[in-house]
């Protein structure tokens, strides 16, 4: 058994494996705090409301924590800030701890090898992301798992290009961050990150409309389309521009990290979108128009969203763990005859 | 220490000086090298 882990800044997801069917558990990484009653504590326990109590605070958590801020007009609060743990936020590591137990499980067996996403060094703000993914590997490895990281682009790769024999330019659109991975044979050739994503469109349309930032996301996430025309005015019109920004902002910050000498000369790299903002529908298509018209150092093959764009990290670093637990129980079945 | 508590899970964290009660590792850890020897049999492989 292995288990891939999605650390995201607006979700924490698991997959693992059962039969031919790999299993998701997905919890969203944000809280709520409401007042503190008996009656609020009574009816948050028997209700399915996930929920987390601090002395007399209670604070209710993932998914539900959108609705109660939208309900009671109070804003989200989030163990992470662009892609790592915030610094802004003391309880971030207690309620990470918390909410990715309850993601995760127990570990079927002690040391069980559990593959996580971590972001790249960003390139664009001075930020490292060791403290995060230090962090996170200490508290997996606390909670009895055998813990390492991989690169979220990375894990991308593994997810959505194995057709492509694991080469191609995979790029994963999350909130606190964007991550760009360029892999040759499952050999990443380049890595980094940008320090914009979903949550830079949804705080830039709120400043923008006057409107507060958690209902501009549920706007965001429940039906919004982008289109390569759309009315200005309203949160939607705020979002379409703000998307059409981070998307030029990405294909730029590529065509300045990536040369020419990173590419197989001859070799037409395909492209691959995914990631939670990478949702909307017309995203693809507003990407790939962005991205001929951008004159990038390489020829392009195709542009393609992933199928399930929510999920992709945690495939990818659920296929990265059985792999290489296959490959030690090769090596230690090995291991005798050679001695 | 403040303790937070999702169902039977618990976290607790020192809201002064940070605490979390969650160890990291800093020993070194032996890294494999693969010799040209090595490396061109896997190839031939």
């Amino acid at each position: 058994m292995a288990k891939g882990l999605d650390v995201g800044t607006m979700n924490i997801l698991s997959s693992r494996q059962e039969g031919s069917e790999t299993v998701f558990v997905q919890q969203r990484n944000s809280f709520v705090e409401i007042e503190y009653s008996d009656m609020a504590e009574q009816m948050l326990s028997q209700s399915e409301v996930l929920h987390i109590r601090k002395d007399d605070k209670v604070y209710v958590v993932g998914d539900d924590a959108l609705n109660f801020a939208n309900i009671f007009n109070k804003e989200t609060r989030r163990p992470m800030q662009t892609g790592i743990l915030s610094s802004e936020e003391s309880s971030a590591i207690p309620m990470i701890q918390l909410i990715t137990e309850q993601v995760v499980g127990e570990p079927a067996h002690e040391g069980e090898r559990l593959f996580y996403s971590s972001p790249a060094d960003p390139v664009d703000v001075d930020l490292s992301t060791l403290y995060h993914e230090k962090t996170l590997e200490s508290m997996l490895g606390d909670m009895g798992y055998d813990p390492e990281p991989i690169n979220e682009g990375m894990a991308v790769i593994y997810s959505e290009l194995a057709d492509h024999d694991f080469t191609g330019l995979g790029i994963s659109f999350g909130a606190g961050m964007t991550n760009v991975c360029l892999s040759y044979y499952a050999v990443p050739v380049m890595k980094f990150s940008i320090a914009r994503g979903g949550d830079w469109i949804d705080e830039q349309t709120a400043t923008a409309t006057g409107t507060p930032v958690d209902k501009v996301t549920s706007t965001k996430e429940s039906d919004f389309e982008l289109d390569f025309k759309t009315d200005v005015g309203g949160i939607e019109g705020a979002l379409a521009i703000y998307y059409e920004n981070l998307i030029d902002y990405v294909i730029e910050n590529i065509r300045q990290e990536v040369d020419e000498g990173d590419i197989e000369e001859g070799l037409d790299v395909p492209v691959v979108v995914t990631g939670g903002t990478s949702s909307p529908d017309g995203f693809e298509e507003l990407f790939e128009d962005h991205l001929n018209d951008a004159n990038l150092p390489f020829s392009i093959s195709s542009v393609q969203r992933a199928t399930e764009p929510m999920y992709s990290v945690a495939r990818g670093a659920l296929v990265a763990a059985r792999s290489e637990e296959r490959e030690a129980s090769r090596e230690e079945a090995e291991a005798p005859a050679s001695e | 220490m403040s303790t937070y508590i999702l169902g039977d899970a618990e976290a607790v964290v020192c809201e002064s000086c940070g605490y979390v009660g969650v160890v990291a590792d800093h020993s070194g850890e032996p890294r494999e090298v693969e010799s040209w020897e090595e490396a061109l049999e896997r190839f031939n492989n």
